[in-house]
């Protein structure tokens, strides 16, 4: 169920008229069937490959806790890893496999094929089976002690708001929150409003209206020159940023309101003035799951340079084949390796110390510029498509120029200006305490009025509803 | 006495309830229980309700007015060169604005798809009705795609005790089993949407369509949301002007005959939209499009309202078309005519219209009237209708 269907507004009004009249136990327990039912308006199915992966890797928390031996202990944990990470091999990997298999074998000479079993993607699964890999990790270092109550554990896995697209939670980081949480705190609800309305504002109005351009151009860019190819490019990468941490506000949001806090997920990635900056701050929760569960226990960058360098490629192989099961993901998490990889060897040298007089635009833009490079490899349906792309983005006077461009409308350029402006002043105002004073200094009822005025603007602009982007993944 | 025993037993097993619920079972923890919720209640009632009645001001106070809609209805955009939505939205825009004129004249409605908008011309209508004497202000109710089960869905319009007659002009489309998937949230009523529904076909998609179809018939805002968007773009790119023309193509859009059509087409597959709602009038006794139309007439005939059915001229030439291929419509006429008949509306059969349908130069497509076509049926509608009337 998408947050921005009518079911799910309806789906939100019963919980919240619910939850008024639930102590905090009532409520986690009722948190987690509305979860489940939110998963399972969504896909019925998929909903009990949810419950087995809770009640294996809530059991397997217990037993990996419970193991005085170190190696029970390991055991446990690599059980619980194959399970988690053969869920994923089979529901998202398994096509994309078996037709590199095939091609593998076809290219050999081989007459054999394995058969594609085309089995349709649990929506969230990247999500839940890394959060539960994150907690089996944490309880085998001992970080963390294992939930003894498997709804306080289910809650934690199938919380609606994240539980489709992130963000991605740790354990140390919300089940505590689950023994003193209030929902319909005043001031949470402030907060939890507004998130909301940024979120659908972000997401409806400026993510929706751009994609009918962005689709037309990465649909068939043999029909595009340049100028519409960089424009559809530059597009995307502010469409994408809309629609995922447009997500990411409603779901905070709709936490705040029910008292529990979800971790942000983005700090003004376009600011950013290096490649390994914007990672600091884009998918935040993902890319630090992957540096604690990943890079770091490979050996991260404390060892040789060459060490370091595979560490890095393995991280970004995964890290690209993690947004999807396609070359073009690999392609694009390969992009970012090379470049955070180049980016760490220069940090190492005097030369690059040298070059601090540099003011931040330039870094800025310069960063966007490499970033928006690489989102033609997330966005192009292949690597020809995508190869296209960028030989009309690098090679500009190689054809018409301008063809194409007049599908870029005035409304397009208009989006995208009120993006940079809003994406700025946010960042402008992040340490201020703007929100605040506004919500301590004015009456209720003007909040609640300035909120049904923006919900209306929301309403006429939307742009024609398109599922989030990360819902794939 | 038992009924003071039942309410203490209740009322016990919800205190003990609350209390036990949080650690330990006192007085003072069921007082803490119930301020809490109160309190909850209380911002709920001022974030929540507070919103949505601040959210229903601005939708039906300010942007749903009439003055708004006396303002925009006349700078609707044409047909050509817009999206579905706002084709549909922008009709029962137009239909909503002539709902809420305030004139007291009793009124004929012509309702049904869009060979209607295209096919019927009220001014024509209304002055031959005036030339006999017959004192009613003809109003145009059609919108594309309008199916049969529809008309209780627009009941507010269509029985408004002003309307003393309602001329619905069917095709051979009409009765399908399924509902408009684009018309949901724009042409809607939840209650009678449910009546029309039986039990065994709610699913997922009914939930949507029924969680969607409510907003938009609450708020005015919802349902006309992409009109108002596309008007607020044409004023500001200057775009924003009255409307040509009152049907969907130009009036001086010429007679076409299409030349492919001498070659029959084959059936398309069932599973086409288009196709299935062909397939359903034609195959199927019971559907939404029939129930729909019982239940209308029902609702008419209590509402005191006559109405008349009849079928919209189709060209001859449709059947060679996909969509009708194989359809007779002599069997979708008879059960129409007994609905109508058995539920005290006036049917008209297709043999009068038949010197029309016969013409190909009187059509645009396979459904849709050009002007000749419309001038001559409108003339041949009004003599009709003024015969109906003055018996």
């Amino acid at each position: 169920m998408s947050f921005l269907s009518s079911e799910f507004i309806f789906f939100l009004g019963i919980f919240l008229m619910t939850a008024i009249f639930l102590n905090r136990h009532q409520l986690i327990l009722f948190i987690t069937l509305a979860s489940y039912l939110f998963y399972s308006l969504g896909s019925l199915p998929h909903l009990f490959l949810l419950l087995i992966s809770t009640v294996v890797n809530f059991y397997a928390g217990i037993a990996i806790a419970a193991s005085l031996s170190r190696n029970r202990k390991k055991l446990y944990l690599t059980l619980s890893l194959l399970f988690n990470l053969g869920l994923l091999a089979t529901f998202k990997y398994a096509d994309f496999l078996a037709a590199n298999f095939n091609n593998m074998f076809s290219l050999l000479g081989m007459t054999y094929t394995l058969p594609q079993p085309h089995i349709l993607l649990p929506i969230g699964i990247s999500y839940f089976t890394f959060v539960s890999l994150g907690y089996s990790i944490d309880i085998y270092r001992g970080e963390f002690k294992p939930v003894t109550n498997i709804i306080d554990f289910s809650c934690f896995i199938s919380f609606f708001p994240k539980l489709v697209a992130g963000p991605i939670v740790r354990a140390k980081e919300f089940l505590p929150q689950l023994k003193d949480f209030r929902p319909f705190n005043r001031q949470n609800m402030d907060t939890g409003f507004g998130l909301i309305l940024i979120g659908f504002f972000k997401k409806a109005v400026i993510a929706d209206n751009i994609s009918p351009f962005v689709d037309k151009v990465y649909g068939d860019p043999s029909q595009f020159g340049s100028a519409a190819c960089w424009l559809a490019t530059i597009s995307f990468a502010v469409q994408l940023y809309c629609d995922f941490s447009g997500y990411i506000d409603i779901a905070r949001g709709l936490s705040k309101i029910i008292g529990l806090e979800l971790p942000h997920n983005f700090r003004w990635p376009y600011l950013s003035e290096s490649v390994r900056d914007f990672w600091r701050r884009w998918h935040m929760t993902l890319s630090f799951w992957i540096r604690d569960y990943l890079y770091i226990p490979l050996g991260g960058s404390r060892c040789s340079r060459p060490r370091m360098l595979i560490n890095l490629f393995i991280t970004w192989f995964a890290m690209g084949l993690w947004h999807g099961a396609s070359w073009t993901y690999v392609a694009w998490g390969l992009y970012h390796g090379i470049i955070v990889s180049f980016e760490h060897m220069m940090s190492n040298l005097k030369f690059t110390s040298r070059l601090a007089f540099i003011p931040a635009l330039p870094k800025i833009l310069l960063t966007f510029l490499l970033v928006t490079f690489g989102w033609v490899l997330f966005r192009a349906s292949d690597l020809t498509s995508a190869a296209l792309i960028f030989k009309k983005m690098i090679f500009i006077g190689s054809g018409d120029l301008l063809q194409g461009v007049s599908e870029f409308q005035k409304l397009n350029a208009a989006l995208l200006s009120v993006s940079i402006v809003m994406h700025y002043f946010a960042y402008r105002v992040r340490d201020s305490n703007i929100p605040g004073l506004i919500f301590t200094k004015t009456h209720w009822v003007v909040r609640v009025a300035s909120y049904a005025l923006m919900a209306a603007f929301i309403v006429i602009f939307s742009g024609k509803a398109a599922n989030f982007i990360y819902f794939q993944f | 006495m038992k009924g003071d025993f039942v309410t203490l037993l209740i009322a016990f097993v919800l205190i003990r309830y609350f209390s036990v619920a949080e650690s330990g079972s006192n007085l003072i923890n069921y007082i803490f229980i119930m301020k809490t919720i109160r309190e909850r209640l209380l911002i709920f009632s001022q974030y929540f309700l507070g919103f949505l009645i601040f959210f229903w001001i601005i939708s039906e106070i300010f942007i749903g007015s009439d003055w708004v809609f006396h303002r925009l209805d006349p700078l609707r955009p044409t047909f050509i060169g817009i999206d579905m939505p706002i084709q549909v939205q922008k009709q029962i825009y137009h239909i909503e604005k002539l709902f809420r004129e305030p004139d007291s004249q009793a009124r004929i409605i012509f309702v049904g798809s869009s060979s209607v908008v295209n096919g019927v011309d009220v001014g024509r209508i209304g002055n031959i009705l005036s030339a006999e004497s017959i004192d009613y202000r003809p109003l145009n109710y059609g919108a594309i795609g309008l199916y049969a089960y529809e008309l209780p869905l627009l009941k507010k319009y269509l029985l408004d005790q002003r309307n003393e007659w309602v001329v619905y002009l069917y095709n051979t489309f009409s009765f399908g089993d399924t509902f408009h998937p684009q018309a949901i949230r724009i042409r809607w009523n939840t209650s009678e949407a449910l009546r029309l529904a039986n039990h065994s076909r709610i699913g997922a998609a009914e939930i949507t369509h029924f969680s969607s179809g409510i907003f938009s018939e609450v708020f005015t805002l919802i349902r006309y949301s992409n009109f108002y968007e596309e008007c607020f773009r044409r004023f500001i790119s200057n775009r924003l002007k009255p409307t040509p023309y009152e049907w969907d193509y130009p009036a001086e859009d010429p007679p076409v005959t299409i030349k492919d059509l001498s070659v029959a087409q084959g059936p398309a597959p069932s599973e086409d939209f288009m196709r299935s709602l062909y397939l359903d009038s034609f195959l199927k006794n019971e559907t939404i499009g029939y129930t729909g139309l019982r239940r209308f007439l029902e609702l008419a005939r209590q509402a005191g309202i006559k109405v008349i059915v009849a079928p919209i001229p189709e060209p001859d030439m449709a059947v060679m078309y996909p969509w009708k291929n194989g359809i007779d419509e002599r069997v979708i006429d008879e059960k129409v005519r007994s609905i109508a008949e058995n539920n005290g509306a006036v049917f008209i059969g297709r043999s009068e219209t038949e010197y029309i349908e016969k013409q190909s130069s009187n059509f645009r497509d396979h459904v849709h009237a050009n002007w000749v076509g419309r001038n001559e049926y409108s003339d041949w509608l009004a003599g009709r209708i003024a015969g109906v009337i003055g018996k």
